[in-house]
C-alpha cells in the first residue's frame, strides 16, 4: 500500500501529459467521491472513510503542475464538504462516532490521513468548542509531516480554509478553555511560517535550468501563503497593541529570515495591503527596520512607495483625521530610508532616488505646509548620492536625471539660494564635468567625423553612434536641467530673493561650459526678464523697482555676454533681442540706453558671426537707422573678403525688407541702398584672388539681383540698374568659368551658375512682360 | 482421535462457567483462521461442566474412566513430535464404567497458574486447552476446548524515552525520539524526528512495526520477521532543522506483548523501524526495540472526547526536553539525578547492538535498581550533538524486502 508511489515520480511534469494525467486523477476522484456519498447515504461511515481516503490519495501525486494540482485539489475539497456535512449532521443529532479522531489516524499514508484529520477535527470543533484550542494546535503541528512544498502548501491551505470560521476570536479573560485569540494567532503564525518555508523551498528544487519556470509557478501559488495574513487581519480582537507586540514581529521575523527575495517582496506588500492603515502607522518603525534587512534583490522601493502611497491616501481621505500628530510619519520614513541606504551599500541609485522621490511625495501630500521636509529629503538624497561617488558617470547622470524628472513631475519648487546650491551640487554631474571636457570634445569630434561615414557601419565602428548618443543624451539631460531652472522660484512675493536665486543659479550653471550653458542659462535669463516684468507690475509697492530692473538687465547682459563668449552667437543674439523687447516695455530710467546696449551687443555678435540679415527685421526702435548702417559697416569689416562680400550682399535685405516703426510695418525697400550694398559686394568679390571663389560669389550676387528684380515686379521701382549690373556679372562669370580648370569645385560652381541662368530664363519665359524685359537685359 | 467420536455414538461437550458473559479474544489458528475464544487470566479459576451425550438411547458406552485435563503447551511447527507442556493438570471425572445415557460432570481448576500468554506465530504456538478423555479399550474419546490467556502487566515503574542520534557521515544526521520504551497494546507511540543534517533528497519516511519471532534454541532455532505496520510519517524532503511528529496508535494492529525466552522455547520481540527512502529508492533505516505489554483494562472515562485529549496529551509529550507520564516523574528525576552514565563510546556500543537494549529493559523491569546502569537512557542532547563520534550508523538497503 505504502509503496505504490509511481516510479516515474522523478520525471517531473511534462506539459503535454498534464491534461491526460489530470483527467485520470479527476475520474478516480469522481468515482471514489460517488462511492463515498453512496456509503454515507447508507450510513456506512467506515466504508465512506475508506473511499474518502482513496480519493484523497490522488493528492499524493508528484506528476501534476501546480495549476493541475490546484484543479484536483479544488474538486477533492469540494467533495470533502459532503463528508464534513454528514459528520456535522450526525454529531448534531447526538450520534457521536467514537474515536473518529483516532480512527482516521490509522490511514497509512500521511496525505489522506491529514486531510481526514483536519476534516474530522473541524467537525469536533464545530460541535463543541471545548477542545478547540487543543485540536487547532494539534492539526497545525501534525501538518509538519508533509515536507513536500506543493503538497504541503495545499494541505495547509486546506487547514486554513476549514478553520476559517472556527478560530477563537476573543480576548484571554473571556474564554479560558476553548481558547482565545492568542491561540488563533499562534495557529495562523505557525501555519504561515511553515507555508512560507515550503514556498521558499520550492525555488531550490529540481534543475537550475528550470529556475524561471519554478519562479513562475511560485508566483501562481503566492496567494496560498498570503491567505494566512488575510486570516489574521480578519480576527477582530487583534488590536493595534496585539498587532504590534505579537503578530507583526513574528511575520517580519519569518520574512527577514527566509532571505528569499520573491517571498519578501510579496509578503511585505501583502502586509501593507491586508492590515489597516492605523496599524501601519503604529508599527512604522518595526516595518521599516525590517525593510532595511531584506534581501538586496528585493525592490524595497516598491514596498516603501506602496506604504507611503497608502498612508498618503489614508491621510487625505475624506473623513480621515489625517496622520495623528504624535506620529512623526515623515521623520520615520526619512530616518528609516536613510538607514536603508546605509545598510544596503549596493542599493541601486535608481532605487535610492525613487525612495526619496516617494518621500517628497509624502511631504508634499501630507505636510503641505512643511516645505522644510522637502529640503530634508534633498539633503538626505544628497548625502546618499555622495556615497555614490564611485558610480560611473552614466549612472550618476541617470540618477540625477531621475531626480530632476521627479521634481518636474511633482512641480517641486526650489525656494532659496541655499537650496538651489544644494540641488545643483547634488546633480553636479549634469551641471558640469570638468575632468571629462577634453574627452567630450574628442567624442564630439569623432561624432562629427563619423557622420560622413557609412551609416551601416555603425555597429562595427562603435565610437561614432555612441558619441552621437552621448550628444543626444547631453541635450536631453541639459534640457531637463533647463526645465528645472523654471522651478527655482521663491513664490510670488519674494522678488528680491528670487533675484538672489537666479544669481546663484547662474554662478553655478555657468561652470558647465558651452555645451551645457546653451541649455541651462537661457532659462535663467528668461526668468530674469520675467522677474523684471514682475517688478514693473509691482512698481506701486516698491520704490526702487527701477533700480532693481536695471540691475536685472545688467545681470542678463553679463550672462548673455558670457553665452556669446561660449560661441553661441545665435543664442546670445536672440536673448539680446528678446531682452531688448522686454526692456522696451519697461520704462525704467535710461531704458532706451539699455535697449540700445542690448541691440548693439546683438550687432557686435552679428558683425562677428551672423550674415543672415533677416534676423534683424524684428528690430524696431529709434536706433534703427544707425543700427542698419552699423550692420553694413560691420559686414564690410569682416576679415575675409568673401565673407565681407556675402555679408554686405546680405545687408541689402536690411534696406529692402526692414520694417522701421515709422513705416508702420511696411517694408522700406530702399532701392538705392540695396544697389549700393550689392555693388559693394561685387567690388569685394572682385578682390578675391581665387577665380573659382570669385565666380561663386558672383553667382550668388546674381541671385541677389534676381531676387530684388523679381521682388520689385509690379511696383514702380526702377530696377533696370540692377538688371544691367547682373548682366555684367553674368558675362564676368562666363569668362571666369571658361578659364577654370575642371575640378569638383568648379563643377559645383558651373552647376550653380547654370541653375541660376535656367531660373532666370524660366522667369522671363513665364508671365510678366516687365520682368521679361528686365531679364532680357541679362543677355541670357 | 476425533474420527471415532461420532461413530462411538457419544458426543462430548465442554461448557465453561459464565461462558456467555466471559470476554473473548481472537486467536489465530494454525491454519490461519481466526477463532474467538473465551478469555482467561493468570490465576483465574477455570471451571465448568462436561456433558457427554449418548447418541442413540439404549446404547451402552463402556469406558475405562473419564478425565479432564488443563494443558498449557508450546508447539514448534517444525518439530511436530515434540510438544512441550508447561502446565498439565488432571481431574478425574468418572471411574471406569458404562454410560447408558447422557451425563454431566462438573470440573474446576482452582486458581490455575497460566504464566504465559496465548500466542500463535509463524513457527510456534502457545496454547491452553481443556481436554476431556473418555478412556476406552481401543480408541479413547477425546474432546478439546481451547481457551485464550492474556497476561497482564503493571505499568512499568520506569519507562524512559528512546532518544538517539543516528546518521551517515556527512550525509544524513537525524535524532529521533520515541516518548517511551515500553508501550501497552492500546498505547500511542508519540515521537519526533529531528533533522540535524540532510544532504540527500529524501522522498518519504515511515515507521514500521516489526515482530521478530525466535523459535527453538541452538543451531536449529528459527528466526522469523514480520512487518505488521507501515506508517508514513513524512512526505517530501525536509531540510535541516525540521522536526517531524510521529503519532502511531497501536490498537489498530495485531500485536502481542513482547515475550522473552518463554519456557526456554521461544521469544517474540518488537521493533520500531524508522525508514527513510531517498529519491533513488535507497532506504536508510534504524531499528529500535520496544517492549510491548498488556495493560489491565482501564475503565473508560465517560467524557466523549477523552480520546482526543489522550491523543493530544501524548502529542504534547513529544516535545523534546519534556518528560512523559506524570506517574513516572519521580523515577525520571531519579534517573536524571544519576551522574552521566554513558560515555560516547558506551552509547555507540549500545546503539549498534540493539539487543542489549532489550536485555537492559527486561532486567530493569525485574530489578529497577539496575536501571541506572542501563544504556537505555540517551545522553543529554547537546552532548550528543557535539560529539560526532557517537553517531550511530543507519542501516542502508537497496531492496524493499520488508
Amino acid at each position: 500500500l505504502f509503496w505504490q508511489t509511481r516510479s516515474q515520480d522523478m520525471s517531473g511534469p511534462v506539459t503535454e501529459d498534464q491534461e491526460k494525467l489530470l483527467d485520470e486523477a479527476l475520474s478516480v476522484v469522481k468515482l471514489q467521491a460517488f462511492q463515498m456519498k453512496r456509503c454515507l447515504d447508507k450510513a456506512k461511515l467506515m466504508d465512506a472513510l475508506k473511499h474518502a481516503s482513496n480519493m484523497l490519495g490522488e493528492l499524493r501525486t508528484s506528476l501534476l503542475s501546480p495549476k493541475s494540482y490546484y484543479e484536483l485539489y479544488m474538486l477533492i475539497t469540494d467533495e470533502m464538504r459532503h463528508l464534513e456535512l454528514y459528520l456535522l449532521d450526525e454529531f448534531q443529532k447526538g450520534r457521536r462516532v467514537q474515536d473518529l479522531y483516532e480512527l482516521v489516524q490509522y490511514a497509512g499514508n500521511i496525505i489522506p490521513r491529514l486531510y481526514l484529520l483536519i476534516t474530522v477535527g473541524v467537525v469536533y470543533i464545530k460541535c463543541s468548542e471545548i477542545s478547540r484550542k487543543d485540536i487547532l494546535k494539534d492539526l497545525v503541528e501534525m501538518c509538519r509531516g508533509v515536507q513536500h512544498p506543493l503538497r504541503g502548501l495545499f494541505l495547509r491551505n486546506y487547514l486554513l480554509q476549514c478553520t476559517k470560521n472556527v478560530l477563537p476570536d476573543c480576548v484571554e479573560e473571556e474564554q479560558e478553555d476553548s481558547g482565545s485569540v492568542s491561540d488563533s494567532i499562534d495557529f495562523v503564525l505557525l501555519n504561515f511560517s511553515e507555508m512560507n518555508k515550503l514556498w521558499v523551498r520550492m525555488q531550490h528544487q529540481g534543475h537550475t535550468r528550470e529556475r524561471d519556470r519554478r519562479e513562475q509557478e511560485r508566483r501562481e501559488l503566492k496567494l496560498l501563503v498570503g491567505t494566512n495574513l488575510v486570516r489574521l487581519s480578519q480576527l477582530d480582537t487583534i488590536d493595534v497593541q496585539r498587532y504590534r507586540s505579537v503578530v507583526l514581529p513574528a511575520v517580519l521575523e519569518q520574512v527577514v529570515n527566509c532571505k528569499d527575495a520573491l517571498s519578501q517582496d510579496y509578503v511585505m506588500e501583502c502586509i501593507i495591503q491586508v492590515f489597516p492603515d492605523e496599524y501601519h502607522l503604529a508599527t512604522l518603525q518595526d516595518f521599516l527596520q525590517a525593510c532595511a534587512e531584506l534581501n538586496p534583490a528585493v525592490p524595497v522601493k516598491n514596498i516603501l512607495i506602496s506604504l507611503i502611497n497608502r498612508l498618503s491616501a489614508f491621510a487625505t481621505r475624506d473623513g480621515s483625521n489625517g496622520i495623528p500628530s504624535d506620529i512623526p510619519l515623515f521623520d520615520f520614513f526619512s530616518e528609516q530610508i536613510a538607514k536603508i541606504i546605509e545598510n544596503k551599500p549596493d542599493l541601486s541609485p535608481e532605487d535610492l532616488v525613487s525612495l526619496q522621490a516617494a518621500l517628497t511625495g509624502l511631504a508634499l501630500g501630507v505636510y503641505k505646509d512643511r516645505e522644510d521636509y522637502v529640503d530634508k529629503v534633498l539633503e538626505t538624497t544628497n548625502s546618499g548620492l555622495d556615497k555614490l561617488g564611485r558610480l560611473d558617470s552614466p549612472t550618476k547622470k541617470s540618477v540625477s536625471a531621475y531626480l530632476l524628472q521627479n521634481m518636474l513631475n511633482n512641480g517641486t519648487l526650489v525656494p532659496s539660494s541655499e537650496q538651489v546650491e544644494q540641488l545643483l551640487d547634488l546633480v553636479r554631474c549634469l551641471v558640469a564635468d570638468p575632468g571629462a571636457d577634453a574627452a567630450a570634445a574628442a567624442a564630439a569630434a569623432t561624432a562629427t567625423n563619423s557622420l560622413g561615414g557609412d551609416p551601416g557601419d555603425g555597429s562595427a565602428n562603435g565610437a561614432g553612434p555612441d558619441s552621437e548618443a552621448d550628444n543626444e543624451d547631453l541635450a536631453e539631460e541639459q534640457s531637463l536641467l533647463g526645465r528645472v531652472v523654471h522651478l527655482f522660484s521663491t513664490g510670488p512675493d519674494l522678488l528680491d530673493e528670487q533675484f538672489g536665486v537666479l544669481k546663484t543659479a547662474r554662478r553655478i550653471l555657468a561652470t558647465g561650459g558651452g555645451r551645457r550653458v546653451k541649455y541651462t542659462l537661457p532659462p535663467v535669463v528668461y526668468q530674469a526678464y520675467q522677474l523684471a516684468i514682475r517688478f514693473h507690475n509691482r512698481q506701486d509697492s516698491d520704490d526702487k523697482w527701477r533700480k532693481k530692473c536695471r540691475k536685472i538687465f545688467e545681470f542678463c547682459h553679463s550672462t548673455v555676454c558670457g553665452l556669446a563668449k561660449c560661441e553661441l552667437p545665435n543664442l546670445a543674439l536672440r536673448l539680446f533681442v528678446d531682452g531688448a523687447l522686454v526692456v522696451d516695455k519697461i520704462p525704467f530710467d535710461q531704458h532706451d540706453t539699455v535697449a540700445y546696449e542690448f541691440l548693439s551687443q546683438a550687432f557686435s555678435l552679428y558683425e562677428e558671426e551672423i550674415s543672415d540679415s533677416k534676423r534683424m527685421t524684428c528690430f524696431a526702435a529709434e536706433n534703427h537707422e544707425p543700427l542698419r548702417s552699423q550692420t553694413v559697416h560691420a559686414a564690410s569689416k569682416l576679415l575675409r573678403k568673401p565673407d565681407q562680400s556675402r555679408a554686405v550682399a546680405a545687408c541689402a535685405h536690411l534696406f529692402w525688407s526692414g520694417r522701421p516703426r515709422e513705416l508702420q510695418g511696411a517694408e522700406m525697400r530702399d532701392l538705392k541702398k540695396v544697389g549700393e550694398c550689392l555693388k559693394r559686394a561685387g567690388r569685394l568679390a572682385s578682390q578675391c584672388m581665387d577665380a573659382g571663389l570669385q565666380a561663386q560669389l558672383y553667382t550668388e550676387l546674381v541671385n541677389y539681383y534676381l531676387y530684388f528684380v523679381l521682388q520689385s515686379a509690379g511696383s514702380n521701382l526702377d530696377v533696370s540698374q540692377l538688371s544691367s549690373t547682373a548682366g555684367q556679372l553674368l558675362a564676368k562669370i562666363r569668362e571666369i568659368l571658361s578659364g577654370l580648370e575642371p575640378s569638383a569645385d568648379s563643377e559645383h560652381i558651373h552647376k550653380h551658375f547654370e541653375a541660376t541662368v535656367e531660373f532666370a530664363r524660366s522667369q522671363s519665359a513665364s508671365g510678366d512682360a516687365t520682368i521679361a524685359g528686365l531679364l532680357a537685359q541679362l543677355e541670357l | 482421535s476425533f474420527f471415532g467420536l461420532v461413530s462411538q455414538g457419544a458426543e462430548i461437550d465442554i461448557v465453561l462457567d459464565g461462558q456467555e458473559s466471559r470476554k473473548t479474544a481472537e486467536l489465530k489458528l494454525e491454519d490461519g483462521r481466526k477463532e474467538r475464544l473465551p478469555l482467561y487470566y493468570d490465576g483465574e479459576t477455570v471451571s465448568g461442566k462436561v456433558n457427554i451425550l449418548v447418541k442413540k438411547s439404549g446404547t451402552k458406552l463402556e469406558h475405562q474412566g473419564i478425565k479432564i485435563e488443563f494443558v498449557g503447551q508450546i508447539d514448534l511447527y517444525f518439530d511436530r513430535g515434540n510438544r512441550h507442556e508447561f502446565v498439565s493438570m488432571v481431574r478425574e471425572l468418572a471411574r471406569p464404567g458404562i454410560l447408558t445415557q447422557g451425563v454431566c460432570y462438573g470440573f474446576e481448576f482452582v486458581n490455575v497458574e497460566k504464566p504465559y500468554e496465548s500466542y500463535s506465530g509463524a513457527n510456534v504456538r502457545l496454547r491452553y486447552y481443556l481436554r476431556v478423555t473418555v478412556v476406552k479399550r481401543l480408541s479413547d474419546l477425546v474432546k478439546e476446548q481451547d481457551i485464550c490467556v492474556h497476561t497482564l502487566a503493571q505499568y512499568p515503574d520506569l519507562n524512559s524515552s528512546i532518544k538517539m542520534e543516528v546518521g551517515i557521515e556527512d550525509c544524513l544526521h537525524i535524532e529521533f525520539e520515541y516518548n517511551k520504551s515500553k508501550y501497552h497494546l492500546k498505547d500511542v507511540i508519540v515521537g519526533k524526528i529531528f533533522f540535524l543534517l540532510v544532504r540527500i533528497k529524501i522522498r518519504h519516511m515511515e515507521v514500521q512495526i516489526i515482530r521478530r519471532e525466535l523459535a527453538g534454541s541452538g543451531p536449529a532455532a528459527l528466526n522469523e520477521s514480520e512487518t505488521l505496520a507501515k506508517f508514513e510519517i513524512m512526505d517530501g524532503a525536509p531540510v535541516r532543522g525540521e522536526s517531524i511528529p510521529i503519532r502511531l496508535f497501536l490498537s489498530g494492529y495485531d500485536l502481542t506483548p513482547s515475550m522473552r525466552d518463554v519456557n526456554k522455547k521461544f521469544s517474540v520481540k518488537y521493533y520500531l523501524n524508522l525508514v527513510l527512502v531517498d529519491e533513488e529508492e535507497r532506504r536508510y533505516f534504524k531499528q529500535q526495540e520496544i517492549t510491548l505489554f498488556r495493560r489491565a483494562e482501564k475503565r473508560r472515562r465517560p467524557i466523549a472526547n477523552s480520546y482526543i485529549e489522550q491523543a493530544i496529551f501524548h502529542h504534547r509529550t513529544a516535545q523534546f526536553g519534556q518528560q512523559q507520564q506524570p506517574t513516572t516523574r519521580a523515577q525520571q528525576q531519579q534517573s536524571q539525578a544519576t551522574p552521566p552514565l554513558t560515555t560516547p563510546e558506551d552509547a555507540a556500543a549500545a546503539a549498534i547492538s540493539p539487543g542489549r537494549h532489550g536485555d537492559a529493559n527486561n532486567s530493569a523491569a525485574d530489578s529497577p535498581e539496575l536501571e541506572s546502569g542501563s544504556t537505555h537512557v540517551s545522553p543529554a542532547l547537546p552532548a550528543a550533538r557535539s560529539a560526532p563520534g557517537i553517531k550511530d550508523v543507519l542501516g542502508e538497503d537497496d531492496d524493499d524486502n520488508y
